[in-house]
């Protein structure tokens, strides 16, 4: 079957999915589950005109913010827990006990220590972020092949060199996977955050929906966090296939010697 | 928190290899660790980053009122441990954690077998399963408190299971995808029956991935067990932080934060043990058994 046609095939349930929602939802009367057509319009209303700058950009702001300082503070940490075993085993006992907090249990302490708004959003998500980025970086630097390592000293590589066309490269498989894991963790920082303590967001909107009975829209904050989700990780998607193409080569040359 | 990266059954699958080198390499420099260097000095650095967080809090450095001293907090984790209470909220966030994540397994494991049993399923389902799974099960509390209210432990175990569930499916689903054509063939040609294939052959192979995924999931349904109740209150232990966050004792608060990172941790210890015990036979366990 051709690339073309799988990816073909792949839309099928989703159509299917969201035809069967339309169709049954339409003579629906029960509040809790209202027509498809009535949650679009929602959805059409509110995040194209009149909640697009209150909640929606906030939450995409706090999203981003915290996502690149989870990811460069998990990559430093991680190379250096990496490199250094000494370091790694001095700081594992705390970091392993941090990252086993349930992140919604970090909510009230960024209450505490930043009050509400953008500061604490952003430390809750960094924090999310941070903990499978370290991991996974600590263990590809760790799994880097040491023969790389030795051809590279030899051929009089300064540390620098080693560490940019070396190690991180060799890590940047390992590093990706994590961000995968850390992008769906990030997510959920976010509407979590937004559902304890915020006045505005993504969260906050579908809580106060749902409190105040606005089922319709929340039912498109529902979806608009679900699309959310889905650019996310096309967005990842991409830069992977960029950052990684060398190493698909390789993978692919590989596999076909293990198949053969 | 604590999330894993899926180690070994990602869904990458080229990069197990990748990571298998990196756990023997780590075990092998284990070996040759003093005890002072596997256990004392990360003890002493622990005792010392206390130590420090003691001195600046009680200097007045940092402010002591969002930040109270180590030995505060101490204190209050030992008078909080002796109420009744806190054991029941704990409780009921774990007992609502297993029921959920007990049915996500009993829904997840098979349907991961059949959609990845047959090419066509694995196609056609493959794609949404991974866009679902983008999307944070964290969203449906809203619709979940409509439906299920918050007095009771359904809530929380009903996120649980939203959370758990897709990590299990997509891991047992790749795991049967991932099977190797050459044993199968040898199984057919020694006329194993369908069963004996699946039970001998297509589970055991499966085996690691599904581990993966529970792992995975049982981390994830942690987080929204603990979300369920820190949000809409109920019985668990998020409502205990929060309750202790309203009444302004940020001692409290720590402390609590800690007895939730404790159970997280036990969980986190737990999975990994049931995963070497039942997967000691796997090339990637092997050598942390022997």
């Amino acid at each position: 079957m051709t690339r073309l046609g799988q990816a073909g095939i792949g839309i099928v349930v989703p159509v299917v999915f969201f035809s069967l929602w339309w169709v049954l939802s339409e003579g629906s009367t029960s509040p809790y589950f209202p027509p498809l057509r009535r949650t679009l319009a929602a959805f059409l209303e509110i995040w194209f005109f009149s909640r697009f700058f209150t909640d929606l950009l906030p939450s995409v702001g706090h999203f981003l913010s915290g996502l690149a300082i989870g990811v460069v503070a998990g990559v430093v940490v991680g190379t250096l827990m990496g490199l250094l075993p000494r370091f790694s085993r001095d700081v594992s006992p705390m970091t392993e006990f941090v990252r086993a907090i349930p992140t919604a249990a970090l909510v009230p302490l960024g209450l505490i220590l930043f009050g509400t708004g953008f500061v604490m959003e952003t430390f809750l998500i960094s924090l999310a972020v941070f903990f499978p980025i370290l991991v996974s970086t600590t263990a590809g630097v760790r799994g880097v092949d040491p023969v790389y390592l030795e051809v590279a000293r030899s051929y009089g590589l300064s540390f620098a060199d080693r560490l940019w066309h070396v190690i991180i490269p060799a890590a940047a498989p390992q590093i990706l996977a994590g961000c995968r894991v850390a992008i769906a963790f990030g997510l959920a920082a976010t509407v979590i955050a937004n559902m304890v303590a915020s006045g505005s967001g993504l969260g906050f909107f579908i809580v106060d929906a749902q409190t105040s009975f606005r089922l319709p829209d929340m039912w498109a904050g529902l979806i608009m966090i679900g699309l959310l989700g889905y650019l996310a990780n096309t967005a990842f998607v991409l830069v992977e296939h960029r950052l990684l193409g060398w190493h698909r080569g390789w993978r692919g040359a590989t596999q076909a010697a293990r198949a053969a | 928190m604590g999330s894993d990266v899926p180690v070994h059954g990602s869904s990458q699958k080229a990069e197990a290899p990748l990571v298998t080198g990196g756990t023997q390499r780590i075990s092998r420099s284990r070996a040759g660790l003093t005890w002072w260097q596997r256990f004392g000095e990360p003890a002493l650095v622990v005792l010392c980053v206390i130590g420090g967080w003691e001195l600046l809090t009680r200097t007045g450095v940092l402010p002591a009122q969002d930040l109270p001293p180590a030995t505060v907090i101490g204190a209050a984790f030992i008078g909080d441990i002796q109420q009744l209470r806190v054991w029941e909220a704990l409780g009921a966030t774990l007992a609502s954690w297993a029921i959920g994540l007990a049915a996500s397994i009993i829904v997840g494991i098979p349907a991961g077998l059949l959609l990845g049993s047959s090419r066509l399923s694995y196609l056609l389902f493959q794609p949404s399963l991974e866009f679902i799974r983008t999307i944070p099960s964290i969203a449906a509390l809203p619709l979940l408190i409509l439906l299920l209210g918050t007095r009771g432990l359904e809530l929380a175990a009903a996120m649980t299971f939203l959370g758990a569930v897709w990590p299990i499916v997509i891991q047992t689903m790749y795991g049967v995808r991932d099977l190797d054509p050459t044993t199968m063939d040898a199984g057919r040609a020694y006329g194993l029956s369908r069963l004996q294939l699946f039970t001998r052959i297509v589970l055991p192979s499966a085996l690691p991935y599904i581990a993966t995924g529970l792992r995975l999931g049982a981390v994830v349904g942690l987080l929204l067990s603990v979300a369920a109740s820190l949000i809409a209150g109920g019985k668990g232990i998020g409502f205990l932080i929060v309750n202790a966050s309203f009444s302004g004792v940020p001692e409290l608060v720590y402390a609590r934060i800690v007895l939730t990172g404790i159970m997280g941790l036990g969980v986190t210890l737990t999975l990994v043990a049931i995963e070497s015990r039942l997967l000691f036979w796997h090339a990637s366990h092997r050598r942390a058994v022997t």
